[in-house]
């Protein structure tokens, strides 16, 4: 069995039929069946799509560090590397965070993208293939043909209006998961991400069944909703916060607060100076008042250079008892 | 760093899933061979073919393209193949062809010259699938959006329409006066020729589309379905007379799509599945006789010849099921794909392969291959 065989088997096979007894359930819509789909496995990847999210928002908050890292050692590339993980390792943020669980799941977004397709059939090649997949459930055989026409769509036909929203939609979710740099060159490499796919997504809508471009919207759509809610933060989107509703404009929720809170006691025990840690309350621009002020001349008691306790130490420290165990009660 | 793999991974995945994952093989058209006068008459992907049957010679072959245009932005759409995937018709000096691009074309059958289009501009506004049929001087034919029109096979000239309101890939059948229509929807039409109405009070109702052409012998129309059923029914009024498996029998059930259009031959009707069987029937009862097993995917209608009836199956090989014992034998693996319907003129098998697109011509007796001619020349 190759390689493709084994993924149709246990990934595609398994989509496919799903889709298809999903619509029976409801009402032979294939619209429906696309948003319902890709709504139940954005949920049940839920964990890993906010362990990303907060991992990408702790590589946001080490940025303003970094940067003064790379003025400090830019020359030097050896020393800026090391300098780099000894900060990720110290600051207990791991620079593969936000990949691993974004890797983990795009079999799965593969998957659904793919029975998408292979359920519309476009043309009777592309119907006389999707019996390969079909399981032995009468519900299967009783299903096909789903319907295909969903609002205004044919969804087998592309459509420009939905094209022009797959763009729109994906650009705000490219802004608001871009992570906030102060390298030029990352600035740059952002901005053409957040330009490029947007673009690219919108032109492949259009000559592709708006099918899988309703897909697109709902899946973007999905991760503007968890972006927000996850980080209560509206990332990069920031920059045009007139253009959101007051009620929106909220701080980060409490898990953001604890992990800036984590940094700025990191950044306590080290030997950051104060110009550095100004960089950090700039650039998030919306940290917690008075963390990292009262203590913030504070010193390590070793006076050892470098950030060498970890946020994962800082974190099971009780406050107020820095050093000791807590008394059991 | 981090920046540069994520884009990597993103543009990655998008071109592997965009590009690379789509899967399946290019286009290909499925039609079978229609056989008059010493002349196979095939239909391809952008081209209609003639092909002498003593030594497979091209005989002619016209292009089939759709018009090129201007397209909007500056950017200029160019001309398609158009695909033709049901079998052709011959009626007197011409043939007959119905295109994915929503047209009827009519050639002389000796030179290829074009002797009408239908529409005479435009097209029907909704692509061709199934085939065309004709019967005294008429040819039907049906649009995928379930226009039926009968046309004057002379001058292409409209006749009448009926619109069934429902999508048609299937071919259809003509016994006597009625024309019998299987749709996407699901259902079989009967449908009056002389008037364009429909002959049953309602269709019959099945669970699944109906792809294939349905069979008409002694009175009974035999269809087979997605459903994994085959039905029998009344010619007169659309009964069911017997639908096979029986609602909650037990033993064999076919597993899969009924693509293929069932073949009568001695009274039995050998309706081949995509589950790699061909089910034998009797077509009086409806009780299965053989169930006989080829072991590949069959979606190409079988053909009768002599005491055999010869079933392809998508991998390329050619069985023979004899009639009498229904047994089967490997006749020759071509090792090429096979979609389209099987066609036989005396002793010879004339097989349409869509892997390298090319017509074979077999010894039915003997499985050599007489001539071999690819249908696109690089």
């Amino acid at each position: 069995m190759d390689i493709g065989a084994i993924w149709d088997v246990i990934m595609l096979q398994p989509m496919i039929n799903i889709a298809i007894g999903l619509s029976d359930i409801l009402f032979g819509s294939f619209g429906l069946t696309i948003i319902a789909l890709t709504i139940v496995i954005r949920s049940v990847m839920y964990p890993l799509t906010r362990k990303q999210l907060h991992a990408t928002k702790a590589m946001q908050s080490l940025q303003p560090k970094l940067a003064e890292l790379q003025k400090k050692h830019g020359k030097d590339k050896q020393k800026l590397a090391q300098e780099q993980m000894k900060l990720y390792k110290e600051s207990g943020v791991s620079p593969t965070g936000c990949l691993v669980p974004m890797l983990i799941q795009m079999p799965i977004w593969i998957a659904l993208y793919q029975a998408i397709i292979r359920v519309l059939a476009v043309d009777p090649q592309s119907f006389m293939n999707l019996s390969r997949y079909l399981y032995d459930w009468p519900i299967v055989y009783s299903a096909l043909p789903l319907e295909q026409h969903f609002l205004w769509m044919n969804l087998a036909s592309s459509d420009f209006i939905l094209a022009i929203i797959v763009g729109i939609s994906m650009w705000v979710s490219q802004k608001m998961t871009t992570p906030v740099t102060t390298d030029p060159k990352q600035q740059a490499q952002g901005r053409t991400m957040q330009i490029m796919l947007p673009l690219m997504f919108t032109f492949l809508s259009m000559s592709f069944p708006s099918g899988l471009a309703l897909y697109w919207v709902v899946s973007n759509l999905i991760t503007i909703a968890m972006q927000y809610f996850v980080t209560r933060s509206w990332g990069g989107l920031a920059t045009l916060a007139w253009l959101i509703p007051a009620r929106f404009r909220k701080t980060e929720n409490g898990r953001d607060k604890k992990l800036k809170k984590r940094i700025a006691e990191v950044e306590q025990v080290a030997p950051a100076s104060e110009a550095l840690q100004a960089d950090i309350v700039e650039a998030d621009n919306e940290i917690e008042e008075g963390v990292g002020d009262e203590r913030g001349g504070e010193k390590r008691p070793d006076g050892g250079g470098g950030y060498r306790t970890s946020l994962r130490r800082v974190r099971r420290r009780p406050k107020g008892s820095r050093g000791r165990r807590p008394k059991r009660r | 760093m981090i920046g540069k793999i994520l884009i990597l991974v993103v543009l990655l995945v998008s071109g592997l899933a965009i590009t690379g994952c789509i899967g399946g093989t290019g286009q290909v058209a499925w039609s079978g061979a229609t056989i008059a006068e010493e002349t196979l008459f095939v239909g391809s992907l952008g081209k209609m073919i003639a092909i002498e049957t003593t030594d497979g010679d091209f005989l002619w072959e016209e292009t089939l393209e759709t018009e090129g245009s201007s397209g909007g932005f500056g950017c200029a759409i160019p001309a398609m193949a158009v695909a033709i995937y049901g079998n052709t018709a011959v009626a007197g000096e011409l043939v007959y062809a119905g295109g994915y691009d929503g047209k009827v074309y009519a050639y002389t059958i000796d030179t290829g010259a074009s002797r009408w289009i239908y529409p005479r501009s435009g097209n029907l506004g909704a692509v061709i699938i199934g085939g065309t049929v004709v019967s005294q001087d008429r040819l039907y034919f049906c649009t995928a959006k379930g226009l039926v029109y009968a046309l004057d096979t002379v001058n292409g000239d409209y006749v009448w329409d009926y619109d069934i309101g429902e999508d048609v890939w299937a071919t259809l059948a003509i016994d006597g006066d009625t024309l019998y229509i299987g749709t996407f929807d699901k259902k079989l039409y009967a449908i009056e020729v002389n008037t364009g109405q429909e002959k049953w009070q309602q269709p019959f109702e099945t669970g699944g589309p109906i792809i294939s052409t349905p069979v008409v012998y002694d009175s009974t129309v035999y269809v087979a379905s997605f459903d994994r059923h085959i039905y029998a029914l009344d010619e007169e009024d659309g009964e069911l007379v017997w639908q096979f498996p029986e609602a909650g029998g037990d033993g064999d059930r076919p597993g899969k799509w009924f693509w293929a259009s069932p073949v009568l031959y001695n009274s039995d009707i050998y309706a081949a599945n995509m589950d790699g069987k061909v089910y034998v029937l009797d077509a009086a009862s409806g009780s299965l006789i053989a169930a006989v097993d080829l072991g590949g995917a069959i979606s190409s209608t079988p053909v009768a010849v002599g005491d055999e009836v010869f079933v392809a199956i998508e991998e390329g090989k050619i069985f023979s099921i004899d009639a009498a014992g229904h047994h089967e034998e490997v006749v020759r693996d071509l090792e090429l794909r096979i979609l389209a319907p099987l066609a036989a003129d005396d002793s010879i098998i004339y097989v349409h392969t869509q892997e390298e697109e090319a017509i074979y011509a077999l010894n039915a007796e003997t499985g050599s291959i007489i001539w071999d001619t690819p249908l696109h020349s690089e």
